[in-house]
């Protein structure tokens, strides 16, 4: 025998004569509906408490003032305000891409491509990564760059070590890769300058 | 129109007075469902305060909507759209208050005893708390179908579904439902 859908169910439960005939006739499909029935009874058992006779004798005159007083609902995109405010934040983009500095969005420059003058460090100044890029230049007024150049001053290469701070397995072969021409020859030129001056 | 025109006219005579500036025609058609709307949040909310506020919005919409609406469906049932949108619109932005006993208050219905009062307050409460749980479109097509008794083609116009959908959800609003109540 072929069982009531979900939909012959609802309408079983509605009192249509066509599933209450199934219905009548098959167990199975009497068992759903009456358990259906039950939570159907539960829920209209389940009364809203009546509100006091005054306030439906103010709700009509409730509703007028809202009619009255709300400003009706605009859609978000016919909002002249919102409409100020996307030309708004249109201009700043695109102001900020127009003004910002170039070396802003700029990745930093790689130090051995720099073509700019390194400002001039007196022998009590040079650190441990001076010695390294020797007289490499950076930017003068570059907060980042200083800031690599003092934590750098007490470098301890070992205990970086220990603590993990190593490159990656291929990190420099891949940094080498990566260089252009000029990069490359500047690299070879560092080496050997750091070679010669060790005399290893 | 007269007061006594008003009284005696249809939603239909109502609209189109309201839509030719009668104002106070309007008010006849508040005063004639406002119960049914409140009842209908009230179903989706449980608390007196939303249930109020969300009833007085779905008619402002109602009166700001009426030069639009097209008389393909009757009033009521397009008022029902209106309110059930209202009220799932802020199902979406809030959840339901929790509900306390207090809420609906355990009226003693005429000798029925306070122990007997207090436990079926209680009943009441469970499913209600069933009922907020169920998915929107369940819980509509339940409330709609079970509270106000519409029939499953109106509850479609109103919910925007077929007949098809609407009976669907209510077989499976009721088997969830029971599940619920059934795991307590």
């Amino acid at each position: 025998m072929t069982h009531l859908t979900d939909q012959q169910i609802a309408d079983a439960l509605g009192g249509d004569p066509a599933s209450a005939a199934h219905v009548a006739a098959c167990p199975a499909c009497a068992a759903k509906v009456d358990a259906l029935r039950d939570a159907l009874r539960d829920v209209t058992d389940v009364d809203v408490p009546e509100p006091s006779p005054l306030f439906w004798a103010g709700f009509a005159a409730r509703v007028n003032e809202a009619i009255d007083t709300a400003p009706p609902r605009r859609s978000w995109w016919g909002n002249p305000g919102f409409a100020w405010a996307t030309i708004a934040a249109a201009l700043l983009v695109v102001a900020a891409v127009v003004f910002v500095p170039r070396t802003a969005r700029e990745p930093e420059p790689r130090v051995a491509a720099t073509k700019t003058v390194a400002p001039a460090v007196t022998e009590g100044e040079r650190t441990p990564i001076d010695d390294v890029l020797g007289a490499q230049p950076w930017p003068e007024d570059d907060d980042a760059w200083e800031l690599v150049r003092s934590v750098a001053a007490d470098l301890d290469y070992d205990a970086a070590r220990e603590a993990g701070i190593v490159p990656r397995p291929g990190a420099v072969e891949r940094a080498a890769v990566e260089l252009d021409d000029e990069e490359r020859a500047e690299l070879v030129r560092l080496i050997e300058a750091e070679l010669k001056r060790t005399g290893a | 129109m007269l007061d006594t025109d008003r009284a005696r006219a249809d939603d239909e005579e109502l609209v189109r007075a309201c839509v030719d500036g009668d104002r106070r025609a309007f008010d006849v058609l508040v005063e004639r469902h406002q119960r049914q709307v409140y009842r209908l949040c009230y179903r989706f909310v449980g608390s007196h305060e939303d249930a109020s506020e969300l009833a007085q919005d779905a008619f402002v919409r109602a009166y700001r909507a009426l030069p639009k609406f097209e008389r393909t469906s009757k009033f009521s049932t397009w008022l029902h759209r209106i309110t059930v949108n209202v009220c799932l619109n802020r199902l979406a932005l809030k959840r339901p208050a929790h509900q306390t006993l207090d809420d609906s208050s355990a009226i003693r219905a005429p000798g029925e005893t306070a122990d007997a009062a207090v436990l079926r307050e209680e009943r009441a409460a469970r499913v209600r708390a069933a009922i907020a749980q169920l998915p929107k479109k369940q819980r509509a097509t339940l409330i709609l179908r079970a509270y106000h008794d519409l029939p499953h083609e109106e509850i479609a116009g109103i919910l925007g579904s077929s007949v098809g959908a609407v009976k669907a959800n209510f077989f499976h609003a009721l088997a969830n439902l029971k599940k619920r109540l059934t795991n307590e």
